[in-house]
């Protein structure tokens, strides 16, 4: 999975946007790698300070560090709506969203004169309306002088990863699907993500074909999206890339809600799972010192960069086992490589002085490096305890196995068996929480078509298992455990109830085995695991045990099915009924008569669902991707199941 | 894909005070933009007086700052355009063609330019350091101009440590073409490995300057680096620039003297500490000394054996020192990493700052209930007395 840099991604792209904002909008394609960077405060790399509203912070977080913006002239970032002193002489850039309340802010700061020149940078198109009425402010107060230039950036997306964003959208879910969302909101929603994923498409330059499945939200924003770029001046004029058309795939969320329900087996999503994870930074508890008399728990927090990190690029898509597996090995060999330069350091007898100065001088230089790489290990390492520790609580693979078999329709006809399964796996107050056992019964809603007796069934057993006392005779829930168990039995009701409207696709295949032979490579990888688990220590390896069940079951999820689909023009497939949308042409384009044509090779692939995306989607989308093929991947907001469940919960009340 | 639309906002406010702005309270327009623009200006100017008043002084210093940032920052892109030739020149590895006066020269100005950027920055810092008294610790302001600070340093310090890696592979490369040589003109096989003084007297070197005066030889001063250590200090090596030249006896006996005491490359950091006063000589005399070393060895074409190999001993100490000095580089490398991991994300600081009003407002909350619980027991307590006294009241009255 580890891309090259050189190669054009969303993600560089979006860089590139943002370093040339930094420098005024003038032209930085010259220096876009750091080290051709001129010296900052050269008059190509002026010093300036950087203001931006909260979105536009959690934009720029995961694309550039501190110590990456002080090298781009960057002396002081700050809220736009914090508390903010004078600094004359210094130019500002605002980075922010075109809101009337940003508008008067930027304008009370010039008329304060706080700044020297002021480079205004909106992050999607600032309105005309908007634009008259800043400029309203601007003459009152009269310091137009101070504003140097005015800018629409198009940037409006949280990239994560180079082939993952998101739209940063709160409840995005709840927001379309909801009863109580008047046509106006739901328009008002629409528009945002058009509007967002119009950002995607400026950013990366090249006109896409759009497609989308008849009706509901997808289609809606695909059409919005369409007429956007349609409307666009410059964007339709950018002939380079008419050979090789991106393909814009979107999809609607309650074609398969089951993924981001589902329990993961890989070492991002069960990170994403497990543990709190948000932008790419993971926070958990760890506790020091168990067997002392109080033990004190620490909170760590550590930043991931999926794109430098060399062990997180390779491994994030990897069974959890694996990596733990080659985790152990890597800080062996680290440790090892460590050792043998500081023995080399510590031993200044050799007698020859001409060579081994150089080799001394050599290994030094190395060393930071080498232990760079150790703490990255180390971390994730801690990291990869916190998930175990999680996973043998909770049962994890317990739970994944029976839902895996559930969603590729081993039960398919013996519905009694399923059920006597996940009654006893539901009912059995000892494994897993009682977020585990929601998304069980959540599953197995969705996966088979159980009469609604039998589902109530299976939900009784779930309340009755967490109402028990615990071993120490404790309840076993604290009152938000209540809400929560309230709030999952309301998710449980709305699931039902569309379920009896027939609004949900209720096939019982939804997931298709892969036919491949990784499925019987199983037992390889048991081989393998078994060394691993010789060479593990600790709870590790006991608890690691348990996962190895979790290996060697690869399936396609809905998403992948259909991208896969549409790429490779499958007649009789989703690329039959899909809408075509191509903005360079007028109307929709009849799919049937595109057949007879000789339709190019798709190289670009962005694929994106409405409602809210997971880290298992994202994984299991880059199984089809390859040399000739890359597939970005992004939503409107990125949620783990715990979120996704509240969020049906909130539909059902 | 950027849209750059100034030209539209322009073109907006031009229209506006025309027409559209007849409530605006202002001086009569002029309506050509020049003069919109000049009157928009003072106006400006004069609100900041009005605000900013009692501040004027210390933004006015801080203005002077800024200009003295920027020159900072102008020489050090100046010197690093200029160690960009010297890496060109040194790279080019011909045995005939020889550079070394333009080498030198260049060697010479970066020396001379990295000191006085690190007097710079010194003082840029002092004055730094004085600002905050006066603006306040935390002010944003004071904030800015450390952390510009803060990235100069920085850069000075890529810089200096490039210079440094150059260096040494200057003195590879003059060994290695010493080496050559040699092979090609034929060696005297009886010889240790570093004897220098074997080149044959054949060879004529084409040599511009000819300094004929013998130069010393170096020591070197391991202090100069070391001051980064000190928590005090400036975080980048201080060059002592006083090279010392002197007669090649004396220095001999210097060298004698000092050599034993020279610590071991293992050694610890606190065992620099010691020796503060010693003659103090930077990376980049060594490169210097090396030249006229090699100068040297033109003149000397009787051999004399006890002389050259001191030579040859001074020539391993120079290198050792040389790898000695690249621990204390790296040293200075990882602490400028760690400075850099003290601010990761842009979030950090506001994070912080949240967790902060988190626990103040626990405090207060906590402050509150307790001020609550003594209420209620005064109330107690009084309702008590209460009683008590009534009860005195009707029983004994």
């Amino acid at each position: 999975m580890a891309l090259s840099t050189s190669q054009i991604t969303l993600k560089s792209s979006q860089l590139k946007a943002v370093y040339r904002m930094l420098a005024f909008n003038e032209d930085a394609d010259a220096f876009e790698d750091e080290f051709s960077l001129p010296p900052t405060g050269s008059s190509h790399n002026q010093w300036k300070i950087l203001i931006y509203d909260g979105p536009c912070r959690s934009i720029i977080s995961p694309l550039l560090s501190v110590s990456q913006l002080r090298k781009r002239g960057v002396t002081l970032h700050l809220l736009l709506n914090s508390e903010r002193e004078p600094i004359p002489d210094v130019p500002a850039v605002y980075f922010c969203r075109p809101t009337k309340e940003n508008l008067a802010i930027i304008a009370k700061d010039c008329s304060k004169g706080l700044y020297g020149r002021c480079h205004l940078n909106f992050v999607t198109k600032l309105d005309r309306a908007l634009m008259e009425d800043f400029a309203k402010l601007v003459v009152q107060t009269g310091t137009l002088e101070s504003i140097a230039g005015v800018h629409d950036q198009y940037l409006d997306f949280v990239c994560l990863e180079q082939q993952l964003f998101s739209l940063a959208k709160k409840d995005s879910y709840v927001q379309y699907n909801g009863s109580g969302a008047s046509e106006q909101m739901i328009e008002q929603a629409m528009t945002d993500i058009a509007y967002g994923l119009f950002s995607v498409v400026a950013t990366q330059g090249k006109v896409p074909i759009i497609r989308c499945p008849k009706g509901g939200a997808p289609e809606m924003v695909a059409r919005k999206l369409n007429r956007m770029i349609a409307e666009h001046p410059t964007l339709l004029r950018n002939k380079s890339s008419s050979l090789h058309r991106p393909l814009l795939v979107i999809l609607d969320r309650n074609a398969d809600l089951i993924t981001p329900i589902q329990h993961t087996s890989t070492y991002q999503a069960l990170v994403d799972d497990m543990l709190t994870h948000k932008a790419n930074r993971v926070e958990f508890d760890v506790t020091i010192d168990a067997s002392a008399k109080r033990p004190k728990t620490v909170q760590k927090k550590f930043d991931l960069e999926p794109d430098e990190d060399p062990f997180y690029s390779r491994h994030k898509f990897n069974p959890f086992p694996e990596a733990i597996e080659s985790n152990g090995m890597d800080l062996q060999e680290v440790s090892a490589k460590e050792q043998s330069i500081r023995s080399k350091a510590a031993g200044n007898g050799v007698p020859d002085p001409s060579s081994t100065a150089t080799d001394l001088a050599n290994a030094v230089d190395s060393l930071p490096a080498l232990l760079e790489r150790k703490k990255q290990l180390e971390m994730h390492t801690s990291i990869l305890q916190a998930v175990m520790d999680q996973v043998a609580a909770r049962d994890v693979p317990q739970f994944f196995e029976l839902e895996t078999s559930l969603a590729t329709g081993s039960y398919k006809n013996d519905a009694s068996r399923a059920k006597a399964d996940v009654l006893h796996l539901a009912a059995d107050p000892a494994k897993g929480n009682l977020e585990d056992k929601l998304r069980l019964v959540v599953v197995y809603i969705l996966t088979t078509n159980a009469k609604t007796a039998d589902v109530d069934e299976v939900a009784a057993a779930v309340q009755e298992a967490m109402e028990t006392l615990g071993e120490d005779g404790k309840p076993r829930l604290d009152k938000l455990g209540k809400q929560n168990l309230e709030a999952g039995m309301k998710a449980i009701g709305y699931l039902k109830q569309l379920r009896s409207m027939h609004m949900l696709p209720l096939s019982t295949a939804l997931q298709e085995i892969e036919s491949e032979p990784k499925a019987a490579g199983g037992s390889v990888f048991t081989s393998v695991f078994n060394k691993a688990t010789s060479q593990a220590t600790g709870l590790l390896a006991k608890a690691a045990d348990r996962v190895s069940s979790m290996l060697g079951k690869i399936h396609k999820h809905y998403a992948t099915r259909v991208v896969e689909n549409l790429c490779e023009m499958q007649p009789g497939s989703e690329d039959d009924d899909f809408l075509y949308l191509d903005p360079r042409v007028k109307g929709d384009v009849d799919v049937q008569k595109l057949r007879m044509m000789n339709r190019s090779p798709v190289r670009e692939v962005t694929a994106f669902v409405i409602g809210g995306g997971c880290y298992s989607e994202y994984q299991n989308l880059q199984m089809i991707a390859n040399d000739r093929r890359t597939i970005s991947y992004g939503s409107t907001e990125l949620v783990d199941a715990g979120e996704f469940l509240a969020q049906l919960g909130q539909l059902g009340s | 894909m950027a849209e750059d639309r100034t030209s539209e906002f322009l073109a907006l406010v031009r229209s506006l005070p025309e027409g559209s702005q007849p409530t605006q309270i202002e001086v009569p327009s002029t309506l050509t933009s020049g003069n919109v623009s000049g009157r928009y200006n003072n106006n400006r100017n004069n609100n900041n007086n009005n605000s900013n008043s009692n501040n004027d002084s210390s933004y006015a210093q801080l203005r002077d700052f800024h200009t003295t940032a920027a020159g900072i920052s102008r020489d050090i892109a100046a010197t690093s355009s200029m160690l960009k030739d010297l890496t060109q020149l040194v790279k080019q590895k011909s045995l005939f063609q020889d550079d070394t006066a333009k080498v030198n020269d260049l060697v010479v100005h970066i020396k001379a330019s990295i000191e006085n950027l690190n007097g710079r920055l010194d003082a840029a810092g002092r004055q730094i350091a004085q600002q905050k008294r006066t603006l306040g610790k935390n002010s944003q302001p004071a904030q800015e101009a450390t952390n510009m600070v803060g990235q100069l340093q920085e850069e000075f310090g890529q810089a200096a440590a490039g210079f440094k890696t150059i260096l040494q592979q200057r003195t590879n490369l003059l060994k290695e073409t010493t080496d050559r040589k040699r092979d090609i003109y034929g060696a005297q096989e009886d010889v240790p490995v570093l004897n220098l003084e074997n080149r044959p007297p054949v060879y004529n070197y084409d040599q511009p300057t000819g300094s004929t005066a013998l130069t010393g030889f170096p020591t070197l001063d391991l202090t100069s680096g070391m001051t980064a250590g000190e928590p005090t200090g400036s975080q980048l090596p201080r060059p002592h620039g006083v090279a010392n030249y002197e007669t090649s006896s004396s220095m001999r006996l210097r060298h004698a003297s000092t050599s034993d005491s020279i610590p071991t490359f293992s050694g610890s950091a606190s065992s620099y500490y010691g020796r503060q006063n010693s003659t103090p000589l930077t990376p980049w005399d060594i490169q210097r000394m090396e030249q006229e070393s090699g100068q040297d060895q033109l003149m000397q074409l009787i051999p004399d054996q006890d002389y050259l190999r001191e030579r040859a001993d001074a020539m391993e100490q120079v290198e050792s020192n040389i790898v000695e000095l690249g621990t204390i580089f790296n040293r200075l490398a990882v602490m400028v990493n760690e400075h850099k991991d003290m601010v990761q994300r842009v979030e950090d600081n506001v994070d912080e700052a949240n967790s902060m009003i988190n626990l103040s407002l626990n405090t207060l909350t906590d402050t509150l209930t307790n001020l609550q619980t003594n209420r209620a027991l005064f109330f107690k307590v009084f309702s008590i007395l209460v009683v008590f006294i009534i009860s005195f009241i009707i029983f004994f009255a």
